[in-house]
């Protein structure tokens, strides 16, 4: 299966960089052993229609990103589908800017793009508090999260 | 007392929220808007090389990535003072004007658009660019989303990769545009030129010519009498990349026109205890508090405002939708924050004939692209109009070109004050005897959505939402009801 592993976040806002060196562990894993086909690594720091944009054409995705729920201990890796997010934005948001991933998503299939369902939307989320301080580096914590969350992806390769 | 509070309660945190207070007959008091700040950013340049900053700050934003990285590049030339080849200059203005068509055309359509299209009092679940669609056709989401993928791809092919260039450096630019990306781009802007005049034609059909649409914006409730600001260029036509800033008064007459050097000595930055952001005001003018007028130095720096300071658009097409514009709204400078919007629409026009214009000028594949500096570092200033106002960055450096000073001040920024007094107006205008339905408070939230402010700079985790809620305190302060809402 066609599958995008997207690695997303700011590298610079602390832990919320943590879904970059995520996806950057899996590929070094892809490229150290033999992968299977159809498979990309990328690390963005996009969301609603921009991040919907660059779904265009593939069978899956593997989003990995920092969680901020406050419903888990930090560190604790967390997997779950698009489809079970509640979407509670009606409007606009994700930011004010912009609209929320599962509207964009609809916006693209309504005008005919080739996206994936949101069941093939696999989110691989690390729960994390500091994303909001600038940072280069991740947390203790988070950090030590890094090998099983990139285990995790790999598991759905 | 009662207590109302909008509050983006995800990313946002104890930020970014409004809070209305009504007194006991339910009448608002005052109300307080306070936007998040990104914390510690310039401190974390501090120690890195000044040539860093054009790929740093592009991080400091995931709405406008491309604005931080010219203001940065700019003050990095500044910085090593150097000046860039023209056919340099002209690249990166091509960049920055694909950059903003982009983004204007997706707040309006995704943010502003439902307002209108859809209509203030329309369901919440209907109030997005999916209700746009709905309710004008297939066509204008596919011209929505070519409108983006062409911006995109010029982005890509000047700055390196896409949303987060990375090829402007002190003395200008590391990659040539070869001929056959030129010919790409021309096509790709001719286009847009077109999408351009139809969006404005759809402004025209679907907002000018709705009563309700066209009274809610020339009314008084989203109306304020302040200064404008804005970049021009030598004949004081609007540029969003290169010029001095100017500011006409209330009146629509210039007060200063200063290089972006001087800023310091034009603007000042008040602090009040409610808020962790400062307000930036005139500071020849002086600071009188949350009010209009000529004696108040509160200045505004919106796509309207870069109309109101200019003597007008340098392309054909969107001079004469400037004349429009101005002509139906009943001459300059147009008070009302609304018609920000449509500003908008003719800033839209102009970057993309800009686009046609750069991208046909025969010295735009030239090779001569950087020029490297020659001259110790030391302190330099760049400004450019980002999509949300004048946006300034000040380094300063020692002789080895480390960081050891900087100061930025953000487009949202600058129109902090004006945010704060048409939030607080618009409350009070429409919140009477306590009650704050849904429709009420989105019209509140139509004042300040105008200004486009930068909510979600930075940070992508997730869940990604930005719920409002809405809480209401009696007089003595308990809580009587919370709602909750989704913008």
């Amino acid at each position: 299966m066609k599958t995008l592993v997207i690695g997303l976040g700011n590298p610079i806002l602390g832990d919320d960089g943590v879904g970059w060196q995520v996806a950057q562990e899996v590929e070094r894993h892809l490229l150290a052993h033999t992968s299977p086909a159809f498979i990309v690594v990328e690390c963005l720091s996009l969301g609603g229609i921009s991040l919907m944009e660059t779904m265009v054409g593939w069978q899956r995705v593997i989003l990995v990103d920092a969680l901020d729920s406050g419903q888990h201990r930090q560190g604790e890796v967390v997997t779950f589908s698009l489809d079970s997010v509640e979407e509670v934005a009606g409007g606009h948001s994700g930011s004010v800017h912009d609209l929320s991933l599962k509207n964009a998503l609809k916006l693209g299939r309504s005008l005919g793009a080739d996206l994936p369902r949101d069941e093939d939307i696999q989110i691989v989320a690390i729960e994390a508090r500091n994303v909001f301080d600038f940072d280069e580096s991740l947390s203790p914590v988070i950090a030590a999260a890094v090998p099983e969350a990139a285990r995790v992806v790999m598991s759905f390769l | 007392m009662t207590r109302i509070t909008i509050d983006p309660i995800t990313r946002l945190e104890g930020h970014g929220k409004i809070e209305i207070f009504l007194d006991e007959k339910g009448e608002v008091a005052n109300s307080y808007f306070q936007i998040p700040e990104l914390r510690g950013f310039e401190r974390f340049c501090v120690g890195r090389p000044v040539e860093e900053m054009p790929l740093l700050t592009n991080r400091i934003c995931g709405v406008c990535p491309e604005a931080h990285h010219m203001a940065a590049a700019k003050a990095a030339d500044a910085v090593y003072h150097v000046n860039p080849p023209h056919t340099a200059k002209m690249l990166r203005e091509l960049l920055y004007s694909a950059f903003y068509a982009t983004d204007h055309t997706t707040h309006f359509y995704a943010l502003g658009g439902p307002d209108f299209i859809v209509g203030p009092d329309a369901p919440v679940a209907e109030r997005n660019i999916l209700g746009v669609i709905h309710k004008v056709g297939l066509e204008i989401g596919g011209k929505v989303i070519q409108m983006r993928k062409f911006g995109h791809s010029v982005v890509e092919m000047i700055g390196g990769r896409k949303v987060h260039p990375c090829t402007s450096i002190p003395g200008g630019i590391t990659k040539i545009l070869p001929e056959h990306e030129r010919e790409q781009i021309e096509e790709m802007g001719r286009w847009a030129v077109d999408f351009a005049l139809f969006s404005l034609q759809a402004f025209r059909d679907i907002v000018l010519k709705n009563p309700t649409y066209l009274d809610l914006i020339l009314g008084d409730i989203y109306t304020h009498k302040t200064y404008y600001m804005g970049l021009v260029d030598e004949r004081n036509k609007v540029n969003f990349y290169d010029g001095r800033v100017r500011v006409v008064d209330p009146d629509g007459k210039e007060f200063c026109k200063y290089e972006p050097k001087d800023y310091l000595e034009h603007i000042a930055e008040r602090v009040e205890p409610w808020t962790y952001l400062k307000f930036p005001y005139l500071k020849k003018v002086g600071w009188k508090g949350f009010i209009d007028g000529k004696d108040s130095g509160i200045y505004m720096a919106t796509p309207l405002s870069r109309l109101n300071a200019a003597d007008g658009m340098a392309t054909p097409k969107a001079q004469e939708a400037y004349e429009e514009m101005f002509s139906t709204l009943g001459g300059k400078p147009v008070h009302q924050r609304l018609a920000i919007h449509w500003a908008r629409l003719v800033e839209l026009l102009y970057a993309t004939e800009r686009w046609v214009e750069l991208a046909t000028d025969p010295e735009i594949t030239s090779p001569d692209v950087h020029k490297a500096p020659t001259e110790p570092p030391t302190e330099g200033v760049g400004i450019v109009e980002a999509p949300r106002g004048t946006l300034t960055h000040h380094y300063t450096t020692d002789e080895r070109g480390i960081l050891t000073k900087v100061n930025l001040i953000v487009g949202t920024t600058n129109n902090y004050a004006p945010i704060q007094m048409s939030t607080n107006k618009a409350a009070r205008s429409l919140i009477h005897g306590g009650k704050a339905t849904e429709g009420l408070l989105n019209m509140v939230e139509m004042a300040f959505r105008a200004y486009d402010p930068c909510f979600g700079c930075a940070t992508h985790s997730l869940p990604g939402q930005m719920p409002l809620e809405v809480t209401i305190y009696n007089k003595d302060g308990q809580v009587v009801e919370i709602v909750k809402k989704f913008c």
